[in-house]
């Protein structure tokens, strides 16, 4: 059945539609490889991305630690005809800046560290990349109905916070490996 | 908003197509830019705008001869922009191309009215516009 048929898809439903749609984004726009993954794989992944160096050289333990890994939260909120909510993709902030390098054409060979791009850039490209996430899902979802999007939001998470810490899991989460780092995309529907 | 100027495109051939980019993001701005410029149309002036309100103002004032636009944007969209191209008889000649998100068909429909010559929807392979861009601006040469 078309998913325009079914205003309340189950959390399988979304969660094969979401994948399907960041596969798709991923793919054409950002030319990075997405892998389904299980809680231990996504764990460990989280943890690698933890332990990983600092994006620059620094001096000084402040500097040093506002240096440490982050993480990035991209929402957009929709409103359909069926269902409106919103779609939020969590992802450390390296990752986020090899796709928007990756789609402004920016060579990604060298390491993910010294990929240059001013934070403006990163959160502009990730603003996009969650909305074109969440278009391609509704657009799968939605059919012949229009949709409306509001725009992008993308905010830092403090320094050590952590995917695997979050309250926050609702049953329409999906966590995946893309380039081998941890993605986390979920859904907050509310009743149109 | 910038503009720019790609002067060694120029051909003897065909005309230079001036071009106008309307999205509320700067990275997409850039994206579509890079695509245009991989081209073999030759593209004289390159503008960008923020907004359906912003590209009206670049239209009144320049010379553009094809407009890439998104939908949703703050301010002005860009179904609103593509009305307010259909109401003014000498802006008949631009050619119009959606780049949106919302691939819905009642999205697509609606646009169709407004004498869209494209729709494409993000995400798109970047040879999509190019090809696009190639085949719309020979038939106008033709």
């Amino acid at each position: 059945m078309p998913y325009h048929e079914s205003p309340m898809p189950t959390p399988t439903d979304t969660d094969d539609a979401l994948y399907v749609a960041l596969l798709h984004v991923c793919e054409r726009s950002f030319f990075a490889f997405v892998e389904a993954c299980d809680a231990l794989q996504f764990a460990v992944l989280v943890g690698k991305t933890q332990s990983q160096p600092p994006l620059q050289d620094v001096n000084g333990l402040e500097a040093m630690a506002a240096q440490l890994p982050r993480w990035l939260k991209a929402s957009v909120a929709f409103d359909g005809n069926s269902s409106s909510g919103a779609i939020e993709i969590l992802l450390p902030e390296r990752l986020a800046r090899w796709l928007v390098a990756s789609l402004l054409g920016i060579s990604t060979e060298v390491d993910l560290g010294q990929v240059e791009l001013l934070d403006g850039q990163v959160f502009d490209g990730t603003g996009e990349f969650v909305n074109m996430v969440c278009g391609a899902w509704l657009t799968d979802r939605s059919g012949s109905q229009a949709f409306s999007l509001g725009p992008p939001a993308v905010t830092r998470l403090p320094a050590g916070w952590s995917p695997l810490a979050d309250p926050c899991h609702g049953p329409n989460r999906l966590q995946v490996c893309v380039n081998e780092l941890p993605l986390q995309i979920s859904v907050r529907s509310s009743a149109a | 908003m910038g503009q720019h100027t790609n002067e060694a495109a120029t051909s003897p051939r065909q005309r230079p197509l001036n071009i106008l980019i309307v999205d509320d993001s700067a990275t997409m701005r850039m994206v579509i830019r890079r695509v245009v410029d991989l081209t073999e149309v030759p593209i004289g002036t390159v503008y960008e705008a923020n907004n359906g309100l912003e590209a009206i103002k670049i239209l009144e004032t320049c010379t553009v001869h094809a407009v890439f636009t998104d939908i949703n944007m703050p301010v002005m969209n860009g179904h609103e922009l593509l009305f307010e191209i259909a109401q003014r008889e000498h802006w008949n000649s631009i050619l119009r191309i959606v780049i949106s998100t919302d691939g819905s068909r009642l999205r697509q429909a609606e646009v169709k009215e407004l004498n869209v010559n494209l729709y494409i929807q993000k995400p798109f392979r970047p040879e999509v516009v190019r090809n696009a861009l190639s085949r719309i601006a020979n038939a106008d040469a033709h």
